[in-house]
C-alpha cells in the first residue's frame, strides 16, 4: 500500500516547491561530490604524473648493491618502462686541473619522466633531448667547464675512456632532492660504464631503477617492491618527492575536498530545510490517513519513500551532472597537464549516490519523522501542526553524516574535524544569534501590527521559521563570503607562498674573504642576494654522548641524515621567518658564549633529538659538543637558505667555514653570473628556476580546480538562500491575503516583508562574516599551514550585503503573494 | 433595479467564469445587487451555488470576468489591488467561516490590525473596548490557537467592527461552529451591526439566520433571485 501511495503521489510531489528544493539541493550536493571524485581523481593522476619528472619515473630504487635481476623482470612483468643508472664519486683531471665530481651512468630510456635539458654554452637554458647520452659522449655540470677549462667539443678522460663533451647539463629532472650534496654532474651512457673502469668492489656506488607506467601497474610493483625491500633498499615514490611538491600536491587536494564538502554541507542545510517544510504542509494529508486509521508507520513509512525515490533520482541527475561539469573543467584546463588526463572510473557513480542518500538522510529524516507526530484532531483543528523536530537529534545526526562524507571524500580526519568543529561552531552562533534576535525584537510586540515595527515583530512572533531562516541565511551568505572573499585571500596567500621573485640560485662555496666583494658583483648584477650565511660540514656522531649510527634507524632519509655530512650554521640572531616553537632563542650575551644548537623540528623527529639533548659534530675532525636549546620550524617551501642545525658563533668559532646565499636571478643575468664564477672559481651556482615553476604550475593549476569546483559551492549557497525564503512562504501567504482584505497597501506589505527580512539579512550576515573570518582562519592557519590576513571587507560585505541582498530575495520571493488576490489564499485554493 | 447615490454597494452585470477541464465554467452570470446604508441582505445557497465567490467579488477580494462593483461610488474595476485595499481600509469589515486570524498576534494585536492599517488613532484602546464588548477582556493577551472556536469568532467580530465599518460581509459565520456557540456569536454579530448601523452582506445557509436580515436573496446555479 505504501509503495503505491508513495508512487501515486509523486508527480504530484514533484510540482510542490519543496521537492524541487530537495531534489535541486541533492543535484548540487551529489554533482559538486562526483565532479570532485571524477575529476579530482584524473586531476591528482596527472599532478602526480606531472610529480613524478622530479623522480624521473614514477618510482625509484635505490641500493648500494646492484638490484637482484628479478626486479627489472618484475617491473617488465607489470608491464611497465624500465630504465638504470649507477652514480658514484670520482676525481676528473683535466690538464692541471682536478675536480670531485658526482658521475651518473644512464641507460637508454633514461629519464622516464620529464627531459634533460642541455645547452651548448655553460648557464644556457639549453633545449630538452629526448633519451640518454650517445654512447662515447658527454654532458658536463656547467660549473666543471670554468674549473677544468674546457669548452664543448673537447675531449675529455674519465677513467680510461675518452669522451667527447657534448653539452652542458641545463636541467636533469631527478636532480632535487639533496641539492647541496652534489659534486658537479658528469653524465654519460651506461653503455660506456665498463670501458671507464672505473667500478670496483670496493667503489662507493648507488644503483638505481627507474619504473613507470599506469597507475595501477605502479601500484601493483610498489606492493611487490614493499615486501622484497630489505635493509639497505631505498624506495621514493611521487609522496616521497620533494617537500614542496608534496606540499603544493596536499593543499591541492584539501582544497577541493573542502569546497566538494562545504557544498554538500549547504546543500545539506537546504535539504533539512526543505524536508522540514515538505513534512509540515504534508501534515493534512497525515492527518487524514491517521484518521481513516494508518498507523504512524505507514504514514512516515510513506513519506521516506517519496523523499528516496525523489533523492535517488536526483542523485542520479546529480552524477551526470558532476559527470558532465568535470568535462567542462578537463575543456578548460586539461591543456595545463601535457598529456591527455587518464578516464576515470565508474566508482564515483555509486559513491555519488551513497552520498546523495546519506545527505537525505542526515539532513531530512529527522526533519521527516515529525510528520508521526501530527495530532490526528488536525483534521478537525487545523491550528494543530506538526511539531517541530529535536533540533539536538537534527544536528547531531547531521553532523554524523557530514564526518561521514567528509571521510569518504578524503579520508582526512583532521580536515574532518575542522570542518565539523566549524559547522557545530557556526550552528552555535546562528542559534544564538536567532535566540537574541526573537528576545529583542520580541520587546516591540505590541507597539505597533503594521508597517516595519510589524515585520520586525514577526521575527518574534515565528520564533521558529526565523530560527530556521537566519540558520539558514547565514550558511548561505557564509558560502557567498567565503567564496567572494576568503577563497581570494586563501588561493592569494597560496599563491604567495612561492612569490614572483622567489630566490631561484643559490651560490655555495663562497670563501669568507670574498663574501663582500661577491656580494657587490650580484648588487652590479642589479641582484639582491637574501643574506649570506655562514655554512660548516659536519656529521651528527653523538646523542647525550651515545655513538649515533645509521642502522639505528628505520627510516631511509633518518639513516641517510645518520651517514652523511650535513650543513650546520651559526647565527647570533633568530630569523624571523624560523618559527621557535620549544625552547629559547640565545638572545642575552651570556648565552651566546655558550655551546648551543638550534634544531629543525623535523630532523630532530627523525632522528629523536630533544630540547636539552646534547649533541656532538665531527667538524674538520674534531668534535664539537653543545646542547639543543631551541627546537625551530623551518618553511622549507620559501626557497629560501635554511639550515637543519645552526650554532651560537662560539660553538663553531674554529670550524672552517664557507658561506652561502640565494637570490633571484633575471633571466638577463645569465652573463653576469658566469663572468663572476670564473673570477670566483670556487663558487658554486644552483639553479632552482625548474622546480620553481613546476610548483608555480601546480598551484596556478590547482587554483584553478578549485574555483571550478567552488562554482558549486556557490549554487549550493544559492539555493539554501532559496530554501529558507521558502520555508515561511505559506505562513506568509495567509498573512498577507489577510492584510490585504483588511485594506493594506503593496506599500504597507513590502515594507512589513522588507523589514523582515532586512532584519534577518543583516544579522545573517554579520554572523556569516565572523563564521567566514574564523574559517578563513582555520582553512589557512591550521590545515594549509599559510600566514591568515583578516579582511575588514568581510564585515562591511556581510552585513550591508546581507541586509541588501536578502531583502531583496525576499521581495522577490514574495512578490508573488503581494499581489494574489486574497479570496483565492482564503478559501484555500 | 434602479441604482441610488447613497448604495454602499451595487453590482451591476456581475459574473465569473472559470476555465475548467470541460472548457469555462460559469459561476456567476448577470448578478444585480444594491445595499442601502444599513440595510442587511442575505445571499441563501447550497454548497457549491457561488455565494462565497460573489461575496469575494463585492468585497473586491477577487476581480469579475464581467460586469462591475460599486462601492461607497467608486468603481472597483478602475481600480488596481491597491485602489481597492485603500478603500476597504477600515470602512469594511470580514467575519470569515474560518476565522482568519493571524496565527502569531494575540488577539488583542488581531483587533488591532484593521484599525492601525487604516491609521486610527488609539488603536489598542478601541480594540480593547472592542474586545471587552464581545466578552473577551480575560483573554486579551492570548494567541489564536488558544482560544476555542467560538471565542476566536468572537475575536473576528470585534475585528470586524472596531473601526465602525460602514459595510460588513460575513461568510458563513457560523459555519465552524456548535449550534449554541453559533447562535451567541449571532446574536452578537446583530447587536454590534444595530447599535453601529452597519451594512451587512451575509452569505449562510441556515434559513433562520437569514430570516434575521432586511432582504433574503436566493443563489440556485449562479443566478441571483429575491426570496420569498
Amino acid at each position: 500500500m505504501r509503495l503505491a501511495f508513495a508512487l501515486r503521489a509523486l508527480p504530484r510531489d514533484l510540482r510542490v516547491r519543496e521537492m524541487r528544493v530537495l531534489a535541486l539541493a541533492l543535484v548540487v550536493a551529489v554533482g559538486a561530490l562526483s565532479a570532485v571524485g571524477f575529476f579530482s581523481d584524473r586531476v591528482e593522476h596527472a599532478m602526480e604524473r606531472r610529480a613524478t619528472t622530479l623522480l624521473g619515473a614514477d618510482l625509484v630504487i635505490e641500493d648500494h648493491d646492484p638490484l637482484p635481476p628479478d626486479w627489472g623482470r618484475e617491473a617488465e612483468r607489470e608491464g611497465l618502462r624500465t630504465a638504470t643508472y649507477v652514480t658514484f664519486p670520482n676525481v676528473l683531471v683535466a690538464g692541471e686541473h682536478t675536480e670531485l665530481v658526482s658521475v651518473k651512468a644512464v641507460s637508454e630510456g633514461y629519464p622516464l619522466r620529464g627531459r634533460v635539458r642541455v645547452a651548448q654554452v655553460p648557464y644556457g637554458r639549453g633545449e630538452a633531448v629526448a633519451g640518454a647520452p650517445r654512447p662515447g659522449t658527454v654532458w658536463l655540470d656547467p660549473r666543471l667547464f670554468a674549473r677544468l677549462d674546457v669548452a664543448v667539443g673537447d675531449t675529455l678522460a674519465i677513467g680510461r675512456k675518452d669522451f667527447r663533451i657534448v653539452g652542458s647539463l641545463a636541467h636533469e629532472p631527478d636532480r632535487a632532492g639533496s641539492l647541496f650534496q652534489l659534486a658537479p654532474r658528469v653524465m654519460f651512457n651506461r653503455a660506456d660504464l665498463d670501458a671507464t673502469g672505473l667500478i670496483s668492489p670496493a667503489s662507493r656506488v648507488h644503483h638505481h631503477l627507474l619504473v613507470a607506467g599506469a597507475d595501477a601497474a605502479v601500484r601493483g610493483f610498489r606492493s611487490w617492491a614493499d615486501a622484497h625491500a630489505d635493509g639497505g633498499i631505498e624506495i621514493q615514490g611521487v609522496q616521497d618527492a620533494r617537500p614542496e611538491m608534496r606540499s603544493a600536491l596536499e593543499r591541492a587536494r584539501v582544497f577541493l575536498g573542502l569546497a566538494a564538502v562545504m557544498a554538500v554541507v549547504l546543500a545539506g542545510a537546504a535539504v533539512a530545510v526543505a524536508v522540514h517544510a515538505f513534512s509540515g504542509r504534508e501534515a493534512d494529508a497525515s492527518a487524514l490517513l491517521r484518521c481513516f486509521g494508518a498507523s504512524q508507520r505507514v504514514v512516515i513509512g510513506a513519506l521516506l519513500l517519496r523523499l528516496l525515490v525523489v533523492a535517488l533520482g536526483a542523485s542520479l541527475v546529480g552524477v551526470a551532472l558532476g559527470w558532465v561539469a568535470q568535462q567542462g573543467l578537463v575543456a578548460l584546463i586539461g591543456a595545463w597537464f601535457g598529456d591527455a588526463l587518464p578516464g576515470p572510473s565508474l566508482l564515483p557513480v555509486f559513491t555519488g549516490v551513497a552520498a546523495g542518500l546519506v545527505t537525505l538522510v542526515g539532513f531530512g529524516l529527522v526533519p521527516a519523522m515529525r510528520i508521526r507526530r501530527v495530532p490526528v484532531m488536525r483534521v478537525l483543528r487545523r491550528d494543530q501542526g506538526a511539531p517541530e523536530p529535536s533540533a539536538v537529534a537534527l544536528i547531531g545526526v547531521a553532523l554524523a553524516a557530514v564526518a561521514l562524507l567528509i571521510l569518504g571524500q578524503a579520508g582526512d580526519p583532521e580536515m574532518a574535524g575542522w570542518v565539523l568543529l566549524g559547522t557545530i561552531g557556526i550552528l552555535a552562533l546562528l542559534g544564538g544569534a536567532a535566540w537574541g534576535l526573537v528576545r529583542v525584537v520580541g520587546r516591540l510586540r505590541g507597539h505597533s501590527v503594521t508597517g516595519w515595527r510589524f515585520g520586525l515583530a514577526n521575527l518574534a512572533r515565528r520564533p521558529r521559521s526565523s530560527a530556521v531562516q537566519l540558520v539558514g541565511f547565514g550558511l548561505g551568505m557564509l558560502a557567498l563570503l567565503l567564496l567572494a572573499v576568503v577563497r581570494v585571500d586563501v588561493l592569494d596567500a597560496w599563491q604567495q607562498d612561492v612569490p614572483e621573485h622567489a630566490p631561484n640560485q643559490f651560490m655555495i662555496n663562497v670563501q669568507p674573504a670574498d663574501v663582500d666583494a661577491v656580494r657587490a658583483r650580484l648588487e652590479d648584477a642589479d641582484i639582491d642576494p637574501e643574506g649570506f650565511y655562514p655554512m660548516v660540514r659536519g656529521r651528527l656522531v653523538a646523542i647525550d654522548g651515545e655513538a649515533v649510527a645509521p642502522s639505528d634507524y628505520e627510516d631511509g632519509r633518518a639513516r641517510r641524515l645518520a651517514e652523511r655530512d650535513f650543513n650546520v650554521s651559526w647565527a647570533r640572531k633568530h630569523r624571523a621567518d624560523n618559527e621557535i616553537v620549544a625552547g629559547q632563542w640565545w638572545s642575552d650575551a651570556a648565552n651566546r658564549d655558550k655551546q648551543l644548537f638550534s634544531v629543525e623540528t623535523g630532523i630532530a623527529d627523525e632522528l629523536g633529538i630533544e630540547l636539552g639533548d646534547r649533541l656532538t659534530f665531527r667538524v674538520a675532525g674534531q668534535d664539537v659538543t653543545g646542547t639543543v636549546s631551541n627546537l625551530r620550524r623551518v618553511d622549507w617551501d620559501s626557497f629560501k637558505v635554511n639550515f637543519f642545525v645552526i650554532a651560537t658563533p662560539a660553538t663553531l668559532k674554529d670550524a672552517p667555514a664557507t658561506w652561502i646565499t640565494s637570490y633571484w636571478a633575471p633571466p638577463e643575468s645569465g652573463a653576469a653570473i658566469a663572468h663572476l664564477v670564473r673570477d670566483f672559481p670556487g663558487v658554486t651556482v644552483l639553479d632552482v628556476e625548474e622546480i620553481l615553476s613546476q610548483v608555480r604550475g601546480i598551484i596556478h593549476q590547482g587554483t584553478r580546480a578549485v574555483e571550478y569546483v567552488f562554482g558549486f559551492t556557490l549554487l549550493a549557497g544559492v539555493i539554501v538562500l532559496i530554501a529558507a525564503v521558502q520555508s515561511s512562504r505559506d505562513e506568509r501567504r495567509i498573512e498577507i491575503a489577510l492584510l490585504r482584505t483588511l485594506g493594506a497597501s503593496r506599500r504597507r506589505l513590502r515594507s512589513i516583508v522588507a523589514a523582515e527580512f532586512c532584519a534577518l539579512g543583516a544579522l545573517a550576515g554579520l554572523i556569516a562574516a565572523v563564521g567566514a573570518a574564523l574559517t578563513g582562519w582555520a582553512v589557512t592557519d591550521r590545515v594549509l599551514d599559510l600566514p591568515y590576513h583578516f579582511n575588514p571587507w568581510l564585515f562591511a560585505l556581510g552585513i550591508g550585503g546581507g541586509a541588501g541582498g536578502i531583502t531583496l530575495a525576499g521581495l522577490l520571493a514574495t512578490r508573488r503573494l503581494i499581489t494574489e488576490r486574497p479570496l483565492a489564499v482564503l478559501r484555500g485554493d | 433595479m434602479g441604482t441610488t447615490s447613497e448604495s454602499v454597494l451595487v453590482a451591476s452585470g456581475l459574473g465569473r467564469r472559470v476555465a475548467g477541464p470541460a472548457g469555462d465554467l460559469t459561476i456567476l452570470d448577470g448578478i444585480e445587487l444594491e445595499v442601502a446604508p444599513g440595510e442587511a441582505i442575505a445571499v441563501l445557497g447550497p454548497s457549491g451555488s457561488g455565494k462565497s465567490t460573489l461575496l469575494g467579488l463585492l468585497a473586491g477580494l477577487d476581480a469579475p470576468t464581467s460586469g462591475d462593483v460599486r462601492m461607497f461610488g467608486q468603481s472597483l474595476g478602475a481600480l488596481d489591488e491597491d485602489g481597492r485595499a485603500a478603500l476597504r481600509a477600515g470602512r469594511v469589515g470580514f467575519v470569515f467561516q474560518s476565522f482568519q486570524l493571524v496565527p502569531g498576534l494575540s488577539a488583542l494585536e488581531n483587533v488591532m490590525l484593521p484599525l492601525e492599517l487604516a491609521e486610527r488613532k488609539q488603536a489598542r484602546a478601541t480594540a480593547r473596548g472592542a474586545l471587552e464588548r464581545v466578552g473577551l477582556r480575560a483573554r486579551l493577551d492570548h494567541l489564536p490557537n488558544q482560544l476555542s472556536g467560538g471565542e476566536q469568532q468572537r475575536v473576528a467580530l470585534a475585528r470586524a467592527f472596531a473601526p465602525d465599518p460602514a459595510l460588513l460581509f460575513a461568510d458563513e459565520p457560523t459555519g465552524n461552529l456548535d449550534g449554541r456557540t453559533g447562535e451567541a456569536v449571532i446574536e452578537q454579530l446583530f447587536g454590534l451591526r444595530a447599535e453601529r448601523g452597519t451594512a451587512l452582506v451575509l452569505v449562510t445557509h441556515d434559513e433562520a439566520v437569514a430570516g434575521r436580515c432586511d432582504r433574503r436573496l436566493r443563489m440556485p446555479d449562479g443566478l441571483l433571485e429575491q426570496a420569498a
